[in-house]
C-alpha cells in the first residue's frame, strides 16, 4: 500500500526524512576538501548511483517503497482446489494482493490423483490437488485475474498450469494483455536441487521457451513466465553466494536460450524474475543489492538489454523454512520478523513469511495471519521503510556486497570454463558445490558454531513448550484423496473423450517438430486432459526420460 | 557381505555383514538425508545400498525383494509417513518380505509424537535428524544378529525353476552358508563379464546394454559388485543407480554384492554359484559387473567368464600400458567407452598392436556402438558350446 501524494515524510518525532541519503548527507560533508567532495560524489555515482538509476544496487524504483510496499504473497494450497478457494478467500481478507498457489507433490510430479502407484499419501497434502482445468477453475473461483496477480509454484508442468491460467482468464473475458503473475516454470534449479524433473534439459527448456515466446506474443510485461528460483538450493544447503550464482547463472542460461531463439533480450529479460531465500542475516541483504547490480551489468553489456523493465530486477523472498523450528515453536515468530525486515532492507518486490506452527504441519489460520500482520508491522508501522537503501553507505554492507559479487562473479568464471550453466549442470557441479557446503554447515550446527537459540543453546532453561504449541493441524489424506479422486472421476466420466484423443494426439505430434507448444497444450487442457495425460503419457514418449548425476 | 568373499574365515557360518536398502518413497526428492548416511553406514560395518530417486511402489519392492537386504530405511520429508509407511509394510509383506528390519527418519510430521507411536505400531523404528547417526548402525547391527541366530533357513528344496523370490532368498542363503551346494541347471546361463577401472562407466554401459537386450524376450540376471574400503567394513553398493530404468523389468534381476579387491577362490566359487542360481531362475544370459579393476592379476575372474569384456578409456589407454600385465589380458572384447568425449586414435592404434581380439568404439552417453556389442554378445550365445 502506497501513501497519498503529498505526504511529509518525517520519523514519529517529527524529522523529516529525505528519499534516500548519501555521501553528501554525512554530518561533516562541508568541512571535506572540494578534492574530497568531489571523490566521494564521483564514488557514489559509480558504485552507487541512486535509487532507481542504473544499475540499481539501491533498489529498482526512485521512490521505494514509498509508492509501493512489496506485495504479501503468502503461499497457499491444501486439500482439493474448492477448499484452497476458502483459504485464498480469507488472505484476500486479511489485506493481500497477490496470490501464490502451492500445489501437492502429486500434481507437481505432473502426476494425477489416480495414479496408484505414486500419488497414495501425497494428495492435497503439501499443496492443493490439481488434475484438470475444472480443479483450476474451482481453484479461482470469485477471484478475478485481473485484480489479483497470480503466483503459481510449478515448474516441471509448468506448461499445463500457463495453459490453464490462460483459460481460466479466457472464462473470465479477461483479456491476455490484462494479465499479471508468475509462473516459476525454472527447470534448471529443479535439477540441481528441488527434483522435480523428467525430461532431458533441452526439452526442459524448449518448454520453457515456448512459454516466453507465448508471453512475449500475447501478453504484456507484468507477467512473468519464469522465475529463476534460489530458494530451494538455500534451504539446501546452497551458501549466500552460491544461491545468488547458480540463481542469475541459470536465468541467463534461460535467457541466452531465448536470445539464441531469436527472441528480444529486452522482450525477455523483462519477463524473468528471480527468487531468493532470506534467513535474516547482513549477507542477505548484501546479496539482494549484489544480485540487481550483477544482473543489470550484465543483461545490458552481455545481452544488450537496454529497457529499465529488462535491467531492473524483481525478486521475491520467502523466508527460511529451515530456520524455523520445532523446539520452542512460537520463536519462529520473531526469526520471521527479523527475516522479513532483511527482505524490505534489501527492497524485494514481493515476500512470504512463513508461519510459526509450520515446521511439523501445515499452519493453523491463526498462524497465517501473524505472518500477514507480521509483514504489514514491518512494512508499515514504524515508518522504516520511507527511506530508500536505508542501508546503502554503510561501511559493512557495501563490503559485503561487494564480496557476494566478488564469489558470485568467481563462480561464473568457473561456470564458464567449465562450457556453460547447461554444462556444469549436467555434470552436477553447482549440484556437488551444494553439497559440500550443507555438509560443512551440519557440521558447523552439530559442534554448536551456528547457535540455535532453544536447539543448541538457552534450551530447556524455562521449561519447554506451552500446551498449545503442540496442537497440530493435519489432513485426513485418505478422505481429500478419495474426495479428489472422485472429483477426477467425474471429469473423466464426462469430457469429450475423442477431442482429448485428437488434441493429445496433436500435441505430440507437434512435439516432434519445432511448434510452439502453448496452443496445443491449451487445447488439451481446454478438452480436459489431465496433468499426467498431458507430461508423462504424451510428452514423455517424445522427450525421454533423464536423470542427472545421482538422481 | 560374505566373508568368504574377502578371503577369510573358513567356518561354514561366518556371520557376513547386514546390508540395507535405503529408500524415498516415490514423490520425495529429499536425498539430503541418504547421502548423509552412506559413509555412517559404513563405518557400521552395513553395506547400504542406494538405487535413485523418483520410484513408483512396484520398483521399490521388486529392488527389496532381489536385493533380499536385511534392513530398509525409508526417509520421509513430505507427504503423510502413516500412510507412506504403513503402504510399504503392506507390499512387503504381499511379497513375502515380512521380516525385514525397518528404520525410518525425516522431518515434518514423522517428527510428532503421536505420528511415531503409530509408525512403531507399523514396526518401524524412528530415527530424527537429532539422533546420532551411530545409534541407527547400532540398531540395525542389533537387530541383525539377534535375526541371525533365530533364522530359519530355507528348505534345499530346489524346484524345477526358482522364483523371483526363491532365488532371491537361495543368493542370501549362499551369502550366509558358504558350503551350500547348488544343484547344476540344466541350461547353463552365459556368462558375460564386464571389468576395467573405476569410473570407466561399466554401470551405465550395462544399463545401455541392457536397455537393448530386455527387448529380445530373454532372461538376464546381473550381479553387480562395489568394493569394501581398507579402512571402513561396509561397502556402498551404488550400481543400481546407474540402471534404474532397468529394474521394472521382469526378464532381469538384479542384485548387489560387496567385496574384497581380490578374487579368491572362494569369492569366484561364490559367484559361479550365483550364476547357476540364476540359472535356475531361467536366465540365458548373466552379466557380472566387478569392481573397478587395474593392473593386479586376477587370472581367476577368467575361470568365470565365457565372455571377458574389458572396458577402457581412449585418454588411458596406450602401448606402454598394453604391454604391461594386468587383466586385460584375459580380455575376449575389448570396449573404448566415452568415445564421444576423448578421441581415440592412440588407443586403437595399441590395441592393433598388442591386442588380438576385437574391439568396439562405444558411447554409453550418446548410444554408439552399443548394437554392436548385443549383436556380438548373442552371436556368442549362440555359438556356445555348453548352451
Amino acid at each position: 500500500m502506497g501513501k497519498p501524494k503529498n505526504t511529509r515524510f518525517e520519523t514519529l518525532s517529527g524529522i523529516e526524512l529525505k528519499t534516500f541519503y548519501g555521501p553528501e548527507d554525512l554530518p561533516h560533508f562541508e568541512d571535506f576538501s572540494s578534492e574530497t567532495k568531489k571523490e566521494l560524489v564521483e564514488w557514489r555515482r559509480k558504485y552507487l548511483g541512486r535509487p532507481g538509476e542504473f544499475p540499481y544496487p539501491r533498489g529498482i524504483y526512485e521512490e521505494g517503497y514509498r509508492k509501493q510496499l512489496p506485495t504479501i504473497r503468502q503461499f497457499c494450497g491444501e486439500r482439493t482446489a474448492p477448499y484452497t478457494n476458502e483459504l485464498l478467500h480469507y488472505l484476500i481478507g486479511l489485506g493481500e494482493k497477490g496470490l501464490s498457489v502451492a500445489y501437492d507433490a502429486v500434481t507437481l510430479h505432473g502426476r494425477d490423483s489416480d495414479s496408484e502407484d505414486w500419488s497414495l499419501g501425497y494428495v492435497g497434502k503439501d499443496g492443493v490437488a490439481v488434475d484438470t482445468l475444472d480443479d483450476f477453475h474451482d481453484l479461482l473461483k470469485g477471484i478475478s485475474l485481473e485484480k489479483y496477480s497470480l503466483s503459481q509454484t510449478i515448474n516441471f508442468p509448468a506448461i499445463v498450469f500457463f495453459s490453464m491460467y490462460l483459460a481460466e482468464a479466457k472464462a473470465q473475458e479477461i483479456p491476455a494483455k490484462k494479465l499479471r503473475g508468475t509462473i516459476q516454470s525454472d527447470i534448471l534449479k529443479e535439477v540441481i536441487k528441488q527434483k522435480e524433473y523428467r525430461f532431458p534439459l533441452k526439452h526442459g527448456l524448449r518448454l520453457m521457451g515456448d512459454m516466453m515466446e507465448y508471453s512475449i506474443m500475447n501478453l504484456n510485461f507484468g507477467f512473468y513466465p519464469d522465475n529463476a528460483s534460489g530458494y530451494h538450493m538455500s534451504e539446501g544447503g546452497a551458501s549466500a553466494s552460491q544461491e545468488l550464482a547458480f540463481t542469475l547463472k541459470n536465468a541467463f542460461a534461460f535467457i541466452e536460450y531465448c536470445l539464441e531463439r531469436g527472441m528480444n533480450a529486452n522482450d525477455v529479460m523483462g519477463r524473468v524474475s528471480l527468487f531468493f531465500n532470506c534467513k535474516g542475516t547482513w549477507e542477505d541483504i548484501a546479496k539482494f543489492r549484489a544480485a540487481r547490480r550483477i544482473w543489470a551489468t550484465v543483461g545490458k553489456e552481455k545481452y544488450g538489454a537496454a529497457s529499465y523493465r529488462a535491467l531492473a530486477l524483481k525478486f521475491h523472498v520467502q523466508n527460511s523454512g529451515a530456520s524455523f523450528r520445532s523446539e520452542e515453536a512460537r520463536n519462529n515468530i520473531q526469526r520471521g520478523t527479523l527475516q522479513c525486515l532483511a527482505a524490505l532492507l534489501g527492497g524485494a518486490q514481493s515476500v512470504h513469511i512463513n508461519s510459526w506452527n509450520e515446521t511439523s504441519s501445515l499452519p493453523t489460520r491463526e498462524a497465517v495471519k501473524v505472518s500477514v500482520r507480521t509483514q504489514q508491522i514491518v512494512g508499515e508501522e514504524m515508518h522504516n521503510m520511507d527511506i530508500v537503501d536505508v542501508l546503502g553507505g554503510s561501511f559493512a554492507i557495501e563490503a559485503l556486497t561487494w564480496e557476494m559479487e566478488k564469489r558470485a562473479t568467481d563462480y561464473f568464471k568457473a561456470i564458464d570454463e567449465m562450457g556453460g550453466m547447461l554444462k556444469a549442470i549436467e555434470l552436477g557441479y553447482p549440484q556437488f558445490e551444494i553439497r559440500k557446503t550443507s555438509l560443512e554447515e551440519a557440521q558447523r550446527m552439530k559442534n554448536g558454531k551456528i547457535p540455535v537459540v532453544g536447539v543448541n543453546t538457552h534450551s530447556g532453561e524455562a521449561g519447554g513448550d506451552s500446551q498449545d504449541d503442540n496442537e497440530f493441524r493435519r489432513i485426513i489424506t485418505l478422505e481429500v484423496h478419495e474426495e479428489q479422486k472422485k472429483r477426477l472421476a467425474k471429469v473423466k466420466k464426462e469430457r469429450d473423450q475423442s477431442r482429448v484423443a485428437r488434441s493429445l494426439e496433436r500435441l505430440s505430434s507437434e512435439a516432434k517438430g519445432n511448434a510452439n507448444l502453448v496452443e496445443p497444450v491449451l487445447e488439451a487442457v481446454e478438452a480436459r486432459a489431465t496433468v499426467e495425460e498431458i507430461m508423462i503419457k504424451t510428452l514423455e514418449p517424445v522427450f525421454g526420460r533423464w536423470r542427472g548425476p545421482g538422481d | 557381505m560374505n566373508r568368504f568373499l574377502a578371503g577369510g574365515g573358513d567356518r561354514e557360518t561366518d556371520m557376513r555383514t547386514p546390508k540395507i536398502l535405503l529408500i524415498k518413497p516415490p514423490l520425495d526428492d529429499h536425498d539430503r538425508p541418504i547421502y548423509d548416511l552412506i559413509v555412517p553406514l559404513r563405518k557400521a560395518g552395513i553395506d547400504p545400498i542406494w538405487t535413485g530417486l523418483q520410484q513408483p511402489w512396484s520398483q521399490i519392492v521388486k529392488t527389496a525383494l532381489e536385493e533380499d537386504a536385511d534392513a530398509i530405511g525409508v526417509s520421509v520429508h513430505t507427504g503423510d509417513p502413516a500412510i507412506l509407511l504403513g503402504k510399504l509394510k503392506t507390499e512387503l509383506e504381499r511379497a513375502g518380505l515380512s521380516e525385514k528390519i525397518l528404520v525410518a527418519g525425516g522431518s515434518g510430521e514423522i517428527t510428532l509424537p503421536d505420528m511415531q507411536a503409530k509408525l512403531a505400531g507399523l514396526g518401524y523404528k524412528v530415527f530424527l535428524s537429532g539422533d546420532a547417526v551411530e545409534n541407527i548402525g547400532a540398531y540395525i547391527m542389533e537387530k541383525f544378529r539377534e535375526n541371525q541366530k533365530c533364522s530359519v533357513s530355507i528348505t534345499e528344496h530346489f524346484e524345477s525353476r526358482l522364483s523371483r523370490h526363491l532365488l532371491a532368498k537361495h543368493i542370501t542363503r549362499l551369502e550366509n552358508i558358504n558350503l551350500t551346494l547348488v544343484p547344476p541347471p540344466k541350461k547353463k546361463s552365459f556368462r558375460v563379464l564386464l571389468a576395467g577401472p573405476a569410473g570407466a562407466g561399466k554401470s551405465s554401459l550395462l544399463n545401455k546394454i541392457l536397455e537393448k537386450l530386455e527387448l529380445r524376450e530373454i532372461k538376464i540376471g546381473v550381479m553387480l559388485c562395489d568394493p569394501r574400503g581398507p579402512k571402513e567394513k561396509g561397502a556402498f553398493l551404488g550400481d543400481r543407480v546407474w540402471m534404474q530404468e532397468r529394474t521394472l523389468s521382469e526378464n532381469i534381476f538384479i542384485r548387489s554384492f560387496s567385496q574384497l579387491s581380490n578374487y579368491s577362490r572362494r569369492s569366484v566359487n561364490f559367484l559361479k554359484k550365483v550364476s547357476d542360481l540364476f540359472a535356475l531362475w531361467g536366465a540365458d544370459i548373466t552379466f557380472l559387473e566387478t569392481i573397478g579393476m587395474g593392473q593386479e592379476s586376477a587370472a581367476r575372474l577368467g575361470e568365470l567368464a565365457d565372455l571377458f569384456i574389458w572396458v577402457a578409456l581412449p585418454n588411458e589407454t596406450d602401448s606402454m600400458r598394453l604391454m604391461k600385465g594386468g587383466a586385460h589380458e584375459l580380455a575376449d572384447l575389448v570396449l573404448l567407452n566415452k568415445i564421444d568425449k576423448e578421441p581415440s586414435f592412440k588407443a586403437e592404434l595399441a590395441l592393433k598392436q598388442h591386442f588380438q581380439n576385437p574391439y568396439f568404439k562405444v558411447s554409453a552417453h550418446t548410444g554408439e556402438g552399443i548394437d554392436e556389442v548385443c549383436e556380438f554378445i548373442l552371436e556368442k550365445i549362440k555359438n556356445n558350446p555348453c548352451g
